[in-house]
């Protein structure tokens, strides 16, 4: 187990050099002067000048980077140019409301989307089935952004049940919950009829074993056989595309975020990127990246753990 | 099995509707809170990116910026008139050399940053003026030689030449005052941490919700109703809107025709506009390798706008303008070369230009009613048989081909608070703004001279030569003149705004009867 960790923590790391030399180049290859943007209107020469001297932009691209890498390995992740602050600061501040928000969100796509797709897979070939699955299919084709903007409407502007905009006040769970309810659905919507789906294919896919017919056979109560035995193997496809998923729902929060007039490391980001503000996109980028690797991490031991012979091979 | 999960499924949903009921009684936050005390609600679509006097740049700061500090003299709002604000008297030497101001006695910084004095006053000047600060008013500041302070509450400015419009500066956020000690202390971190003597000081700041700014207990001038004025960071105008109707914001600005019309379409919304100083303009490009390149090109297109008929498309949220300098600013003259809409004029220009079907580029920031501007211009260019080709870009793109001149027409919207502003940077030759090298000598040289005009008289008949000059050879294109527009909760009963767009005077709002 340890040499695994041990092994992926080496993976990820190369992973993250290449993710942040490729973004720390495309940043500065893209059209757009960082001084320029923070002095707007008032952008003179010499004062672009100045703040480009004052950025550390004048210097060559190669010494930029290696001051960058020396910083990232004492842990600075650069300072924000147009926040004026540590981007760390920043994004520990913003990451909460989008962690909730992909947390929940997928909170309330997977759990559904098991349940609804386990079902459907029992009731196969019923109207309960082709109902569960017309509903799925219908979500997977909405995009995030098109629900959000319905759900506002219908439960923010014409029944005023919800809020229309923020991320509610970050020392009241239950403010920040209320705040979380209309933009969660909206994201995870689509999580719950992708795994609804795929889950129902993967029970159906798993029924029709010849140690089940055994097991029932044997008398075990459906309960016991789907517990112990369906699920258990149907789930291994699920949890696979729920990581998918969760990684997708992360760029999903970014759209979501702006809909809802949300913070979050989505609304940090774009800011950031019009902004041209080059610390924080790169420091956005290593949190996003090392989301990604954490997930995926995370995917691997609850395949492992559900698959004795997925875990050896894993260790 | 099924029956039993199908209970067990119902009673999950109760039991979470039952949660999102109890949620849902956490409600927005009103704008009273329990103590009574009032809190304004307003909306802004960005985070301040700096405060500071010096770094002044977006409108959403100058709006906070406007409740934190004073200046010598300020503007009362709506007009341009000059009105006392830290000094209480001031004096203008018949040379237009030197400025004497008298200062108001016990007037304080916020945060403990203790009294402000002229030391204070002759810090600021010094901030602005060294090259270490980069402040982006340094050049309205050049001009002064020195800031004397014989006493604590005396500030003596002595110009190394007359400016026009000087007093105009100081009235205007370049002429904020800082506190020398709160500079010395918190550095560049001044821009988010502002310390200034205004009616209200900035006690807490949410990183993407909101800022809070609370009444300054020790703050000299008029008290405001309001207790703390919230400021909720919500990126859609339209959304603002919308929660004006729903009671969850007391006021946003307005600069969109579609926020217009959705707001006046609100009946829990009223809508409170005044004629503003925001320009819409297109830089021309005056290079002789450009299609604009030639005086009769810019002239033939100038005809070929139907400035009326933007007018009645915008429902009057754009006016007529005929000349760039907006109508507040002392200097505008409308007694310019006109251009009225005449497309068999502009044909005929472009015949004698010897046009030879060359595509127009008009560059563009995907941002307020840019868009609808430069499909009007598109439209009425090809009415004439000029092809145009729109160029949308975002903002750090846009920025940057304006400043590399890489555009035939460069579509921006200009607020000045003085003539020379404008002219200054956008006509001299190689000014800093002088995009598309449509400044010349002659212009310069008029432009400097009526800067250092003192007398009133002659100093506006320069400047209505200057524009004629200006529009004369279509140097610049005005488009239209835009109304400055608010949407504000019935609760409001009082509210200002300045002609500058998102500037409203926070501190007079008054809610309730």
């Amino acid at each position: 187990m340890v040499s695994a960790i041990l092994w992926r923590t080496q993976r990820a790391v190369v992973t993250l050099l290449v993710l942040l030399t490729v973004v720390f180049v495309a940043v500065r290859l893209v059209p757009g002067d960082p001084a320029l943007t923070l002095l707007g209107d008032y952008a003179t020469p010499e004062l672009v000048a100045d703040v480009q001297r004052e950025l550390g932009l004048d210097r060559p691209i190669w010494s930029q980077y290696v001051t960058y890498l020396g910083d990232l390995f004492t842990g600075d992740l650069g300072y924000s140019y147009r926040n004026n602050m540590p981007a760390m600061e920043l994004i520990a501040s913003h990451f909460p409301y989008t962690a909730y928000l992909a947390i929940f969100g997928f909170t309330l796509g997977v759990i559904p989307g098991i349940l609804a797709g386990t079902l459907a897979g029992q009731w196969h070939g019923t109207r309960r089935d082709l109902g569960i699955m017309g509903v799925a299919t219908l979500a997977m084709s909405v995009p995030p952004f098109w629900l959000g903007l319905v759900l506002l409407f219908l439960f923010s502007l014409v029944l005023p049940w919800f809020p229309l905009t923020g991320g509610g006040d970050s020392g009241n769970p239950l403010d920040m919950l209320y705040h979380l309810v209309l933009p969660a659905i909206a994201v995870g919507a689509r999580q719950l009829a992708i795994v609804s789906r795929v889950t129902r294919s993967s029970v159906l896919d798993v029924w029709g074993k010849d140690y089940l017919v055994t097991a029932e056979a044997k008398g075990l109560p459906k309960r016991q056989i789907l517990r112990k035995h369906v699920l258990r193997n149907a789930m291994l496809p699920v949890i696979s595309i729920s990581a998918l998923e969760m990684i997708s729902l992360l760029s999903g929060t970014m759209v979501v975020e702006v809909v809802f007039s949300r913070p979050g490391l989505g609304s940090l980001f774009i800011a950031a990127v019009n902004a041209r503000d080059l610390p924080l996109i790169q420091a956005c980028v290593i949190v996003f990246g090392l989301i990604v690797i954490l997930v995926n991490f995370i995917a691997d031991l609850l395949y492992g753990s559900a698959d004795p012979r997925v875990r050896g091979a894993v260790q | 099995m099924y029956k039993r999960f199908s209970r067990r499924l119902a009673g999950a949903a109760v039991a979470t509707g039952l949660v999102m009921a109890l949620v849902a009684c956490s409600g927005a936050e009103p704008s009273e809170n329990q103590a009574g005390d009032v809190v304004l609600r307003v909306g802004a679509i960005q985070e301040p990116v700096n405060m500071s006097p010096a770094k002044l740049a977006l409108g959403n700061d100058r709006m906070m910026a406007m409740m934190v500090y004073s200046g010598l003299v300020r503007y009362k709002m709506p007009t341009t008139e000059i009105v006392s604000d830290v000094a209480t008297e001031w004096n203008v030497s018949t040379d237009g050399l030197t400025y004497t101001f008298k200062l108001r006695q016990g007037v304080k910084f916020h945060k403990g940053y203790g009294e402000l004095t002229s030391a204070d006053v002759k810090f600021t000047v010094d901030y602005h003026k060294s090259p270490n600060n980069a402040s982006v008013v340094r050049t309205l500041y050049e001009p002064v030689e020195t800031v004397e302070t014989p006493d604590p509450y005396t500030a003596i400015f002595k110009l190394s030449r007359p400016v026009n419009g000087f007093l105009n500066t100081l009235a205007w956020q370049n002429g904020y005052i800082l506190s020398s000690a709160a500079v010395t202390k918190l550095g560049p971190a001044i821009g988010t941490e502002p310390v200034g003597s205004g009616p209200f000081e900035l006690t807490e700041w949410r990183k993407g919700e909101n800022l809070t700014f609370s009444r300054f207990a020790d703050y000299f001038g008029d008290k405001p109703q309001a207790s703390a004025v919230k400021i909720n960071i919500i990126p859609s105008e339209l959304t603002q809107i919308l929660a004006v109707s729903k009671g969850d914001l007391d006021v946003a600005s307005i600069t969109t025709l579609p926020a217009l019309e959705t707001a006046n379409s609100l009946d829990t919304v009223q809508v409170k506009t005044q004629p503003s100083q925001w320009v819409n303009i297109a830089h021309l490009n005056c290079r002789p390798e450009n299609v604009t390149g030639d005086v009769r090109v810019r002239q033939a297109l100038m005809h070929a706008i139907d400035v009326n008929a933007l007018t009645s498309a915008s429902k009057g949220f754009q006016q007529p303008q005929v000349t760039f300098l907006n109508p507040y600013i002392f200097g505008y003259s409308d007694k310019v070369p006109k251009y009225p809409f005449d497309q068999n004029r502009a044909k005929q220009l472009l015949a004698e230009a010897g046009y030879d079907g060359r595509q127009v580029s008009i560059v563009y920031a995907s941002t307020f009613q840019f868009e609808d501007l430069a499909q009007i211009l598109k439209q009425s260019f090809e009415a004439v048989g000029v092809k145009a080709v729109l160029e949308k870009t975002e903002g750090a793109v846009y920025s940057q081909r304006g400043v590399q001149g890489k555009f035939d027409l460069w579509i921006s919207a200009a607020a000045r608070n003085t003539a020379d502003e404008y002219l200054s940077p956008y006509f001299t030759p190689s000014g800093p703004r002088d995009y598309g090298r449509c400044g010349n000598e002659k212009l310069g040289t008029q432009i400097a001279a009526a800067r250092s005009d003192t007398n009133q008289d002659s100093a506006k008949a320069s400047y209505e030569t200057i524009q004629q000059a200006i529009m004369q050879d279509v140097l610049i294109m005005p488009i239209s003149l835009q109304q400055g527009a608010w949407a504000l909760s019935p609760k409001i009963s009082s509210f200002e705004f300045d002609a500058y767009p998102f500037l409203a005077d926070f501190q007079r709002t008054r809610l309730g009867g």
